[in-house]
């Protein structure tokens, strides 16, 4: 820019100035122009993060959803090139009534976690997958991979998010942090996380048919009212229990093994045809006081529980309990 | 034979007017479209009218906000003559205006309007339905409800009328009124309602409820008139009882009054229910305990 300034005002070249000046003021009126949406949906890919994929959106990472709608990845968005990756979020959605569409791609950060116990290649970071502060209601996620975040694959404050079958693998704390009211998780594979798999401290959460394995911490945390079915928790270390729900919550038709303990509850659950085994001390902890639990119906393979209620037909060891 | 061939293309032209029907089986609706009328039958603006059976999608959000008055407006209209209609919210949200008060009936403003009023045979499944003045979903005659997050409506959120109507894997949450309403033979399954101002679940005249969580709403967490089945589900803290109806293995706890209360027309019964920590009894007076049921802590 400041050569062709300096050309600009040059007397010598009075042509070229006006021709140069003509250039600059279209220069100083331009903007990225972002694609139409497509079909009523948004395209994002790495060619627009650059220059932003829609209004909006400045330029770079993270992307930022500012307005309802639909938007749809059509590539991988892989963040390493950026400065200190572990810190960037690869998506910001700020506005509620967003569906995102993965598309089977997968949002990539630099994080890799292995080994027994787990570790992952950096010590600190906080950058996420999918990023969505409160008052971003009714956010729905699906079809896709996130993996290698700073800190969590996706982290969600508003109400009634939905997140459908996606992968969330070695991100480096937790999984899915969720705080809102009535979080709905279906046929989700989260594994080799640094910390939790699912944490979802709202009331009404549900995680349904899926495999949460192998992470640095619990497997799945949920609040009041929360139901667990038909799902794979296979938790390695001893310091955390493999699948806790909170009071007035509902476990059912789920393998849970390992962790310090196996199923555990504060009270008023009901634990239903579940097969608990391997943990350090109980498979299950029902919790204890005037709002006793229900435990029916499952098959435990090595001691029973502290606390709840055994309502027959279980199977502790090789005696029924 | 030469000339016979030259006329193929045009004997061939009346088939190629027409859409495949791939395509005509399913018809669109978005916010552009809902101003001018979607299709034939739907007149401009609010509601989406839709007249003939079918698949209908969404493929935005609707939002009726932006209507005159709009607590009054009802989003998508079946009308009574469509016959069977499916509508797919495709995970998009319907809005309207509406907020209301966690378990109370309070909710501003006050209106009328409907999130989707369904006909006979109308299903409407995959999305949200929030912040009407009256219901989220009405269905007055038999229909079905899955995988629909209700909340903020000043009426019910999911009001199913029609006999037999079913409603599975569905949220209720913050309704002014209750979370799910069925009638006769209704069935329940795999859902949760929460925070409603009055019940969670409202079945009446032999609605069965399964696998089904009330948590903290105003009234009873499973409410019935009569012949009621409440079977692998979980009441608790909900304001003024948890179960009622017939309930077999389901937690009734930490509620106001009683775990399991009577029915106002046919008495309760229990079989396998763990009872405990409700403020008044774990069993009204009236409830038959059929045998192994647990009441804080003890037989009962």
């Amino acid at each position: 820019m400041r050569p062709l300034a300096r050309l600009a005002r040059s007397p010598r070249s009075p042509i070229v100035a006006v021709h140069v000046a003509i250039a600059l003021a279209l220069l100083a009126t331009w903007a990225p122009a972002h694609a139409a949406p497509r079909d009523g949906r948004w395209a994002i890919d790495a060619v627009c993060v650059p220059v932003g994929c829609f209004p909006g959106d400045a330029p770079g990472f993270p992307v930022e959803i500012t307005a309802p709608g639909s938007y749809v990845l059509t590539s991988d968005l892989d963040i390493f090139a950026e400065p200190s990756a572990e810190l960037v979020t690869a998506i910001y959605v700020t506005s509620a009534a967003v569906d995102l569409d993965l598309g089977g791609f997968t949002l990539r950060g630099p994080v890799a976690c292995s080994g027994q116990p787990l570790a992952c290649n950096f010590a600190s970071g906080n950058g996420v997958g999918v990023r969505a502060p409160g008052g971003t209601s009714s956010l729905r996620i699906h079809d896709g991979a996130i993996t290698g975040f700073g800190a969590y694959g996706v982290q969600l404050a508003g109400d009634f998010p939905a997140l459908d079958r996606l992968r969330i693998i070695q991100n480096r704390v937790t999984a899915v942090l969720a705080s809102g009211l009535g979080v709905r998780l279906s046929e989700i594979v989260v594994n080799r996380n640094g910390g939790a798999g699912i944490f979802v401290s709202g009331p009404g959460a549900s995680v349904r048919d899926s495999s949460i394995s192998d992470n640095g911490g619990s497997g799945i945390q949920t609040g009041a009212a929360g139901a667990v079915e038909s799902c794979l928790v296979t938790t390695v270390p001893s310091s955390s229990n493999a699948l806790t729900v909170g009071f007035g919550s509902r476990v059912g038709g789920s393998i849970v093994t390992g962790g310090s303990s196996g199923i555990t509850s504060t009270g008023g659950s009901l634990v239903l045809g579940n097969f608990s085994a391997y943990s350090q001390s109980y498979q299950l902890d029902l919790g204890s006081g005037s709002g006793r639990t229900a435990a029916w119906l499952f098959n435990v393979s090595n001691q029973f529980a502290t606390g709840g209620l055994s309502l027959g037909q279980n199977l502790c060891d090789t005696s029924g309990c | 034979m030469r000339a016979r061939l030259h006329a193929l293309p045009f004997l061939l032209l009346p088939l190629l007017s027409f859409s495949s029907p791939a395509n005509a089986a399913v018809r669109e609706i978005d916010q552009a479209c809902a101003l001018p009328g979607c299709f034939p039958g739907d007149s401009p603006g609010f509601p989406v009218t839709l007249a003939a059976a079918g698949e209908y999608r969404l493929t935005s959000n609707l939002d009726t906000r932006v209507a005159a008055g709009p607590e009054n407006v009802t989003a998508i209209e079946v009308s009574s003559d469509a016959g069977a209609v499916d509508i797919d919210l495709n995970g998009f949200e319907i809005r309207g205006p509406v907020a209301c008060v966690q378990a109370t009936t309070s909710c501003s403003p006050a209106g009328f309007g409907t999130g989707v009023r369904g006909s006979t045979g109308t299903s409407v499944r995959d999305g949200t339905v929030r912040g009407f003045g009256a219901n989220g979903i009405s269905l007055l005659a038999a229909g079905r409800v899955e995988r629909v997050r209700a909340w903020d409506n000043g009426g019910v959120g999911i009001y199913a009328l029609g006999e037999g109507s079913v409603v599975v894997d569905s949220l209720a949450f913050r309704n002014g009124r209750d979370g799910i309403h069925t009638y006769r033979y209704g069935v329940i399954r795999s859902s949760t309602v929460a925070w409603n101002g009055e019940d969670g679940v409202m079945g009446s005249q032999r609605s069965t409820v399964d696998e089904t969580l009330a948590w903290a709403n105003g009234r009873v967490g499973f409410w019935a008139d009569t012949e009621f089945l409440v079977r692998l589900s979980v009441a608790t803290q909900n304001g003024n009882g948890g179960l009622s109806g017939f309930a077999i293995a389901s937690v009734g706890a930490a509620n106001g009054t009683y775990g399991i209360t009577a029915s106002f027309a046919d008495g309760s019964a229990a079989l396998q229910c763990v009872l405990a920590g409700n403020t008044n009894a774990p069993m009204a007076s009236l409830v038959i305990s059929l045998g192994q049921n647990a009441c804080n802590g003890g037989g009962c």
